[in-house]
């Protein structure tokens, strides 16, 4: 009896506990079920909420019977959305916060509105090498966007031509024009422009099938995304990343300001910085701190770095000198990670395929040409910089990583062991292994300095286009795919893996995991969506 | 849009082996090959004990190419090379790097 009565009392406890804890969240919850005529009960369908006058979304994934359920939400309407390709809602989602739905879906009017870039290179007809360029076309916009047109092949190599001219920080919403064209070769933009008419409207209807990815199942549906959409259209975020407190900062590809997010209360502030070279494209594209905590942006085609001091809000600008300067100039790199060890901040110069070194004392710049004993194109891209400020760059441009070694200058250079791999950006572990994105072969992988080797894990999806890598306290890498609006999240250890659908068209750039929560958060800008997105695990 | 399409590969190529004493291949072997001015390249050797380094530039002469082989247990002994002359075009070079244990 007395067992029997101290458990009752135990239980009691555990309940009260468990109410009390749940009252705002289970017990007011939005929650329903997803099904479709063809289908029944749908699992891996996104269901976004946002409240009415509202910047943020929350998004949930249903489970294996179609159930979903939000975390506790503020009272009021909501605006419904979902996210299933080939499906839409049968009506116009609108909900209160505490009810239970019951959604139906229908087979959407309009599949080509919902392919990702990812869809459309798997369905359009084509040898790689006719698709490979196209990967150049999506920094800036969609395939869909390609698809619906109608040019011939000597009309769309007009548009092509035109395209030379916009900065590679161009966003539909804003279109930047560089100083000089970019180079290209015109018979290779002949080809592009005769293929893309073959897959286009030009004849009047695609004369191939819409093929689409699998919807999330299974570990891909137990995650909750939240989007803090930004105030203006044209925000651009490229790289992002959180600081102790929490804060959100992020630097805009399009316009010269440092963006700040409060993600508790969703105060947004913006810190404009000057504009140094008149007529040439605005916007940042790195955004990295330093020891102190201070912030560094490369300032892109208004070239040179500007670090931004965070207790002081203030700007320092260094300006790449004249007669170092040219029309096609452009940083769009920064390392400022070491730079307490030699005062010295690394950064590239782009249309020099050089490695660029700041003195943060002199205020000069010293140039390294890594590739200068190179045959074929090159393009230094991440960096990322050892425990005694040795720089670790990546070539955008072929298939290698490479050191300069910080006291004597001299280079190294390692292949990859994929040829053709195009590592884009990169961050360094605890270790001191250097981890990073191979762009154009479908992979991650990872450096060893001490050992002079890499290891590679292939990406579960063909034509993912990973931007970059970060590796979180567990061990386990997250990348994101530039094409497939997906989140990748993949153990090392065992190759396993997870791709977590964003409820959005996602351009995903610079990539950060904040270890700081368990478990783990996921940040990303929406390069070309104007908004910042969150991503946790439920596991 | 075409513009990082790669160039054609018209520069110097090396390429080679890394073998044993008795002439038998050796896999994961490191391979260096130096500039004059100190920058390098760094590769390791296939399961056949063959390496390929990246196109270097046109303007590199061939002889102020350094080419050396490490691996852990062992030590170099000799690498030969042929053609050693520079050419135009240039042709690949191909080396062979012996080591022995010790």
């Amino acid at each position: 009896m007395q067992d029997g009565a101290r458990l009752s009392s135990v239980v009691r406890h555990f309940l009260l506990a468990v109410l009390v804890l749940a009252a705002p969240a289970q017990a007011l919850a939005l929650s329903g079920r997803v099904s479709s005529a063809e289908e029944g009960p749908m699992e891996g369908v996104l269901v976004s909420a946002r409240g009415a006058g509202s910047s943020v979304t929350v998004t949930v994934v249903t489970g294996k019977d179609g159930s979903f359920s939000f975390p506790a939400l503020a009272p009021g309407r909501y605006s419904l959305s979902i996210r299933a390709v080939g499906y839409e809602p049968d009506s116009a989602g609108e909900a209160d916060a505490r009810e239970n739905l019951d959604l139906r879906l229908r087979k959407a009017a309009d599949l080509a509105a919902q392919l990702t870039n990812t869809e459309w290179f798997m369905s359009m007809p084509g040898t790689n090498e006719q698709k490979r360029p196209l990967i150049e076309c999506m920094s800036c916009h969609t395939f869909e966007r390609i698809a619906r047109t109608k040019y011939g092949a000597e009309q769309m190599f007009d548009v092509l031509k035109r395209m030379t001219t916009y900065a590679n920080n161009s966003t539909l919403q804003k279109v930047q024009i560089r100083k000089v064209e970019r180079k290209y070769d015109e018979q290779n933009l002949r080809k592009l422009a005769g293929y893309l008419a073959t897959v286009n409207l030009s004849s009047g209807a695609w004369s191939y099938p819409l093929k689409t990815l699998p919807r999330p199942s299974g570990r891909a549906t137990r995650v909750l995304i939240t989007e803090f959409d930004l105030p203006r259209k044209t925000i651009a975020p490229h790289d992002v990343r959180t600081d102790a407190s929490g804060l959100v900062w992020y630097s805009n590809f399009v316009e010269n300001f440092l963006g700040q997010l409060d993600p508790r209360t969703g105060k947004h502030v913006e810190f404009a910085y000057p504009v140094v070279k008149p007529g040439a494209p605005l916007g940042a594209l790195a955004l990295e701190a330093d020891q102190a905590g201070d912030l560094w942006l490369a300032a892109m085609f208004q070239t040179g770095l500007v670090k931004f001091d965070v207790r002081k809000k203030s700007f320092q600008l260094f300006r790449l000198p004249g007669e170092m300067n040219n029309d096609a100039s452009q940083q769009s790199m920064v390392m400022p990670a070491q730079s307490q060890v030699d005062g010295k901040v690394w950064s590239n110069e782009v249309s020099k395929q050089s490695i660029l070194r700041l003195d943060l004392k002199s205020g000069k710049y010293e140039l390294f040409d890594p590739f200068k004993m190179m045959g074929g194109s090159h393009s230094p891209y991440g960096l990322v910089a050892d425990a005694r400020n040795n720089l670790f760059f990546m070539d955008f441009g072929g298939e290698a990583i490479g050191r300069v070694d910080a006291g004597t200058g001299k280079t190294m250079i390692y292949p990859t062991p994929t040829p053709r791999s195009r590592p884009r950006r990169t961050m360094m572990d605890r270790d001191g292994k250097v981890w990073f994105a191979e762009f154009a072969a479908n992979k991650v992988a990872m450096f060893d300095p001490a050992k002079e080797t890499f290891q590679e894990w292939d990406l579960p999806t063909p034509h993912t286009y990973p931007y970059d890598v970060f590796v979180d306290r567990n061990g386990e890498l997250w990348s994101g795919s530039m094409s497939s609006d997906r989140i990748l999240r993949i153990d090392p250890r065992n190759g396993a893996s997870v791709e977590y659908l964003l409820p959005r068209q996602t351009n995903v750039r610079r990539v950060f995991v904040d270890n700081a929560t368990t478990p783990v958060t996921f940040w990303v800008g929406s390069n070309h969506g104007a908004s910042i997105v969150r991503l946790q695990p439920l596991d | 849009m075409g513009m990082h399409d790669e160039a054609p590969d018209e520069g110097l190529v090396f390429f080679g082996f890394v073998k044993d004493a008795r002439g038998a291949p050796i896999a994961n072997a490191k391979v260096t090959a130096t500039m004059n001015s100190g920058n390098s390249f760094i590769v390791q050797t296939t399961a056949t004990g063959l390496y390929r380094l990246p196109t270097f530039s046109k303007q590199i002469n061939p002889a102020d190419v350094t080419i050396a082989c490490a691996k852990e247990g062992y030590k170099q002994t000799r690498v030969t090379r042929r053609p050693v002359v520079k050419a135009d075009p240039p042709k690949p070079v191909e080396t062979e790097c012996r080591m022995e244990r010790g």
